[in-house]
């Protein structure tokens, strides 16, 4: 580790071999490379020898034999345990290797919403950190100082068990806001259902962006040109949003995807009949005055029971979202019945269990001539919008429709954001403090607004400050992610470990787990050295 | 903002009254509508908020609001005159320089007010002190009046029986205006069943409720007793209170505490003469020598108060044959010839031990494993001897031929060969100085009075029995043994990777590289790559035949990037490999495969594997601070070193360290932070660190689910420590002079 130094040589005397610093240093690195070939055997030996006495099954084959070769084959054999939560779709009876993806992507998921969440918490309470207001900037010194001198394992372990475990309240009595549900089940919230139609909006939505590029290169050529300035952020803004919204409903009106099967005797022949079917039901002119009645008790709850519209369907289809959504605008009751295949969900529909079979014109086209009286049904084509809100909805102990964010993934996305965010702030102070006010009111004086002076004066030069240490933070955060096992989130450690535990092997997995999570971390620096990079250029 | 017209001080309203008035409203409010906007929006939130709180909590509300107007006006009158004191100074330019300032101070204070308010009667007002679970206990009734009613509280544990103490009694009274629940019958003078209510506010908290024992055969002579039952919402003191040796210690025994604190006492009595004798007025003093050297030994005495020594150890055979000693300590040696020893095969027939067959035929054990077993058992002897045979000779040599500057290569080479070998022998007597210690003090007994089934009995035992890291260690002990060992050891390590990734010595030139690996390159293909590839199942394993070509390619990275030089290129790899993983897989790794990677036989206890994976992982993070430091020193440095004449030992002894490692001084102790924190970690591999044990303390019978109280109070454990970190940094810092040139 020590350059040994070199004697001067004097006249024509040389230094004899045994004494030159440079030959002695390379002999010595020659000798280390030797010893740690021969630790790494030893290592090997061992393990060889440990494997032999673990009785061989470490390292299988399928036709009995043991070879290293095969030391990965059993990643490809069932992996029978169940996890909770993937982005991807996984059974018990999917591999091992399946498993680790869904970990893997776990992590990932962890990582990428964590990072976007940190950035904007960090900045936010980095300039709060600097506010004129003594409260503001002492509450958010606090803050940071409380995060960054407990340990983020404690954090986690208060997140979930305390204020998420005993805090939060039960699914009945859940918080609501609007149609935004928090309780011990999680975080229940709309999410947008795309449907058939999805894709020609889609198209509308590229076509509007490249003629919003065209416009803004137009627009500033002309405006150098000719001097002429013409709001052009806005121009382009407003020009985006008319395709968009041309291709709404064109998307919309013509497809004719969506339909329904009913009973010819119901007198349906589209969607807006289905409220004078309701009405004949109850004998009602209104069905707005259904609220009225049932309080004042002139209607009883069993006979709104009975007359609800029910609607036979397929388990998560988007077709149950877009018939529901438009009963429920329409103030038409209904109930719901779902299935988890297409000739279950007719069948059901066949025994009079149903109003209506709800599902996409192609589904009913071939499930159609199952039934015996199929010349008795009608299929009504249903209108349709690319994207359907689907908001959730308490059905007995269980929230139906709609999206949920599971306890354990908020408690490890909120800590690692709370935690890792108080690290960032100091960044972003430290950052903005580093560009010099001379900067600002250089900025100042050749007249650029405040926006300006933001985004091309102080910006630039505190990011490049800002973005070196904010790296190490991403890296942090993606590390620290594997704490998610402390939550009973189902990140790749926690996968790994039940993978060690189930197949009785160890030494793969892990080495599994390390280089996955080392790829990670290269990525990751690599993306923002990348970016580094590029706003290292702004340099003089 | 902050500027005012200082010679203005005589009043001169109401000429610029108006004027006034009308800047402040053009700058403040109208100033664009984007603002004007959002002070409606805020404005209104204000409002809303008030009203909320008022309804809630009037009078803290009412009075924040009076005290924030007034201060407001005074700001307001004291800009319109001109005129500022300290105070008004203060506020104008720290609260209320902006209409959006004035109302968010406001919002804020009701917020904290609220806050300290919510927390107060947590922890306080409503909350339980009893180092006993909210279960019942029992109390008597002392006296009783229209005024009190005063009772021995606690004292008795009615689950386990009526006379067993579970907690020191105490004296409680209670005012009669707190007596709540409606009286239901009378025995003697007494009711049989009410409560007192100490918060009336709240009806379901500190409720205090007696009921009777008179009714309970076991009392029936006992009028006053009762059943006393406490309800209360707020904090749950009383657990951590009860469980703090716990949390401290875990299950270190418990009669062996005085052990701990000489650990507490040895480190004062070093520390405080450290403060004062490591200044440079102290150079060069004997004191200081002896000080290092007490700190240098202060491991080992440590070592001995946590761990112990375990019994005087069992001889093989020859004179000194100690197996056991400092060195099992960290390996439970149980080598072939133990572990035949231990199943009984072997038997020592006049002092030459034999090899006891199938059917008790007796063999001689063979040469190699009593080599082995001679050569463990004697090395104390080999140290000793050599020590006095190398070390006299040397003497000798020196004597005779005392050193010179220019002498042969021959001689140089004898004395380098000679040093080799007084250093092995002083090593190994070292060992044997520590065997021969440990076993004296192993063989110290002292007799003791103890419970033993229950009866009281004199015991002897040794003074430093021995303790198993795994089962008693754990606590805060175990937390800062993690992050002392850690720190300690990850030192030496990280400064040599540092040093290593920095180093430029010339590298394995170019022409070997490549040369070797092409031999094994054409080696490997010409051997084992058709047997590869004619086995391959798949196309992986058939790319995957053509290793000896990845060899090549690894030689090629290697010269490319670091010319050669193998020092750079381990330390960088370990590095980065280090860097790149979650502690947690480090820490699992160790956990699993350190009893794979060790040759059979060889194991190692839970505690070491955790203590190394911690110290191995800190290593790398700390040669990338040091490395920040090295970077930092100008090339002059070394150039002056070099220039003077100093060895490469020399140069960065007293050159380069020091410089740079004074420059990183912040970086370190922040490293050492996050170290101290992350000792928690090893929480979810099943130790019992203080977290462990705060959530084993949530699974105890007496406070199950109680979790929030354990958990606070650690964060304030770990607030402290590390703020105390880094006050000693900021200290540090100070001492070196860093910043200063």
């Amino acid at each position: 580790m020590s350059d040994i130094p070199n004697r001067p040589v004097r006249g024509n005397e040389t230094i004899p071999p045994w004494r030159d610093g440079r030959i002695i240093g390379i002999l010595l690195q020659i000798a280390f490379v030797i010893f740690f070939i021969f630790s790494a055997n030893w290592l090997f030996t061992n393990i060889n020898n440990n494997l032999v006495n673990l009785g061989e099954a470490q390292f299988i084959c399928k036709d009995g034999t043991s070879s290293l070769r095969c030391a990965f084959d059993f990643l490809s054999a069932d992996a029978q345990f169940d996890i909770q939560e993937s982005v991807i779709d996984y059974v018990p009876a999917d591999s091992y290797w399946r498993a680790i993806g869904v970990g893997a992507l776990n992590t990932l998921k962890i990582a990428l919403f964590g990072i976007i969440l940190t950035t904007i918490l960090g900045t936010v309470t980095g300039i709060a950190r600097l506010s004129t207001n003594w409260l503001v900037s002492n509450i958010a010194k606090w803050y940071i100082d409380l995060m960054r001198n407990t340990p983020l394992l404690l954090q986690l372990f208060f997140l979930y068990f305390v204020v998420f475990l005993v805090g939060l309240p039960l699914v009945g009595e859940a918080y609501q806001v609007g149609s935004v549900f928090i309780s011990q089940r999680g975080l229940n919230y709309p999410s947008l259902v795309p449907m058939s139609s999805f894709a020609t909006w889609v198209a509308f939505i590229v076509l509007g962006i490249v003629q919003a590029q065209l416009l803004w290169v137009i627009f500033g050529r002309r405006e150098e040109q000719t001097g002429q300035t013409a709001n052009r952020t806005l121009w382009v803004i407003v020009s985006f949003l008319v395709v968009v919204a041309i291709g709404w409903f064109v998307a919309g009106n013509n497809s004719n995807n969506e339909a329904m099967l009913v009973a010819r005797a119901d007198r349906i022949r589209e969607f807006d009949d289905i409220p004078g079917l309701v009405e004949r039901r109850l004998g009602i002119e209104d069905l707005s005055e259904i609220d009225d009645l049932i309080a004042s008790g002139e209607l009883a709850q069993e006979d709104l029971d009975a007359a609800r519209f029910t609607v036979c369907t397929l388990q998560d289809s988007p077709s149950e979202i877009n018939l529901t959504s438009q009963l429920r605008r329409a103030n038409v009751p209904f109930s719901v019945s779902r299935s988890d295949r297409a000739d279950q969900a007719i069948g059901e529909y066949a025994e009079e269990g149903c109003d209506a079979f709800a599902a996409t014109a192609a589904v009913i086209a071939a499930e159609r001539d199952v039934l015996e009286n199929s010349t008795d049904q009608l299929v009504v084509p249903l209108p349709e919008t690319p994207v359907r809100i689907s908001t959730p909805k308490l059905e007995g102990f269980n929230f139906v429709g709609g999206s949920k964010m599971s306890l354990e993934f908020s408690a490890i996305l909120l800590g690692l954001v709370l935690y890792t965010g108080a690290f960032v702030a100091e960044i972003v102070r430290a950052g903005i403090l580093s560009v010099s006010k001379g900067q600002s009111e250089a900025a100042r004086a050749l007249g650029l607004t405040e926006g300006q002076r933001l985004r091309l004066v102080v910006l630039p030069q505190a990011l490049r400050v800002i973005i070196p240490p904010l790296t190490s933070q991403y890296l942090n955060l993606t590390k620290n992610s594997s704490l998610a096992l402390a939550v009973l989130f189902p990140d790749l450690v926690r996968t790994i470990n039940t993978i060690i535990n189930q197949s009785g092997r160890s030494i793969q997995p892990v080495v599994i787990m390390a280089l996955i999570y080392l790829s990670i971390s290269l990525f990751i620096s690599f993306l923002l050295n990348w970016y580094n990079r590029q706003i290292t250029l702004v340099e003089r | 903002m902050t500027t005012i017209p200082q010679k203005q001080t005589q009043f001169n309203l109401p000429t610029d009254f108006r004027a006034q008035i009308n800047r402040f409203v053009t700058e403040q409010i109208t100033r664009s509508w984007l603002l004007t906007l959002w002070l409606i929006v805020l404005t209104f939130f204000t409002i809303n908020t008030i009203v909320g709180r008022v309804q809630e909590t009037p009078v803290s509300t009412i009075l924040v609001l009076i005290v924030w107007a007034s201060t407001v006006i005074l700001v307001a009158v004291n800009e319109l005159r001109h005129k500022h004191n300290a105070l008004s100074l203060w506020l104008k330019n720290n609260m209320y320089n902006t209409i959006t300032n004035i109302q968010i101070t406001l919002l804020i204070v009701l917020g904290i007010i609220a806050a300290v308010i919510g927390f107060y009667n947590y922890a306080w007002v409503n909350a339980s002190f009893l180092s006993v679970p909210a279960a019942k206990y029992r109390a008597e009734l002392i006296s009783a009046n229209s005024q009190e009613y005063c009772f021995t509280m606690g004292g008795v544990d009615l689950d386990v029986s009526p006379t067993t103490i579970i907690d020191q009694a105490k004296d409680q009274c209670f005012p009669a205006s707190q007596l709540t629940t409606p009286i239901e019958g009378v025995v003697g003078k007494v009711p049989t069943s009410f409560c007192f209510d100490d918060s009336p506010s709240d009806p379901e908290n500190g409720v205090t409720c007696f009921e009777s024992l008179a009714f309970n055969p076991d009392f029936s002579d006992h009028p006053g007793f009762f059943v006393v039952e406490r309800k209360f919402t707020g904090a749950n003191w009383g657990a951590v209170e009860a469980n703090m040796t716990t949390l401290m210690i875990f299950r270190f025994n418990r009669n062996e505490v005085w052990r701990i604190w000489a650990i507490i006492i040895l480190l004062g009595v070093l520390l405080v003469p450290t403060t004062f004798v490591y200044r440079e007025s102290f150079q060069n003093k004997r004191v200081r020598q002896i000080l290092t050297y007490l700190w240098l030994a202060s491991p080992i005495l440590i070592y001995l108060f946590l761990r112990g020594v375990d019994p005087v150890p069992f001889e093989v055979n020859g004179p000194g044959s100690v197996i056991s000693g400092i060195w099992s300590e960290t390996f439970a040696w149980t080598g072939p010839l133990q572990e035949l020893t231990d199943a009984g095969q072997i038997t020592v027939v006049n002092g030459r031990p034999f090899l006891r067959g199938d059917e008790g035929v007796l063999s001689p054990i063979s040469s190699g494993a009593r080599l082995r077993a001679t050569f463990t058992g004697n090395r104390a002897l080999l140290g000793v001897l050599g020590l006095i045979i190398f070390g006299g000779l040397t003497w000798f040599l020196n004597r005779r031929y005392p050193p010179k500057d220019r002498e042969g290569e021959l001689v140089r080479f004898g004395r380098a060969i000679l040093r080799i070998l007084l250093i092995v022998s002083a090593v190994l007597a070292f060992l044997a100085l520590l065997q021969v210690f440990t076993m004296i003090i192993g063989s110290l007994s002292y007799t003791r009075e103890l419970l033993v089934n229950q009866t009281p009995q004199q015991v002897t035992q040794p003074i430093f029995s021995s303790i198993d890291p795994d089962v008693n260690w754990g606590g805060f002990l175990l937390t800062l043994i993690i992050t002392i060992f850690a720190i300690v050891v990850s030192f030496p390590i990280g400064l040599i990777l540092a040093l290593g990734r920095r180093s430029k010595i010339r590298g394995i030139p170019a022409w070997l590289t490549y040369g070797a690996a092409l031999v094994i390159a054409i080696l490997g293909l010409v051997n084992s790559t058709p047997a590869l590839v004619e086995a391959a199942r798949n196309n992986f394993e058939l790319v995957l035949a053509y290793w000896p070509i990845l060899v090549l390619l690894i030689a090629y990275a290697f010269q490319r990037t670091f010319n050669g030089n193998v020092l750079a290129a381990f330390s960088t790899l370990y590095i980065e490999f280090v860097r790149g993983v979650p502690l947690i897989t480090v820490i699992f790794s160790a956990q699993i495969l350190f009893p794979i990677l060790l040759p059979p036989g060889l194991e190692i206890l839970n505690t070491w594997r955790v203590l190394w994976a911690y110290a191995f992982f800190a290593a790398a993070y700390l040669a990338e601070n040091v490395r920040g430091g090295l970077q930092a020193i100008p090339n002059g440095q070394y150039e002056a070193a070099d220039s003077l004449g100093f060895s490469a030992y020399q140069k960065y002894r007293l050159i380069i360290l020091p410089q740079a490692l004074r420059v990183v001084i912040p970086a370190i102790v922040g490293q050492f932070i996050g170290l101290f924190k992350d000792t928690t970690l090893v929480a979810i591999v099943g130790m019992f660190d203080i977290l462990g044990v705060a959530n084993a303390i949530a699974a105890q019978e007496d406070w199950l689910g109680v979790r929030r109280e354990p958990y606070i109070f650690l964060a304030l454990l770990y607030f402290v420590g590390s703020a105390l970190m880094t006050a000693y940094s900021r200290r540090l810092e100070k001492q070196t002079g860093l910043g200063e040139r």
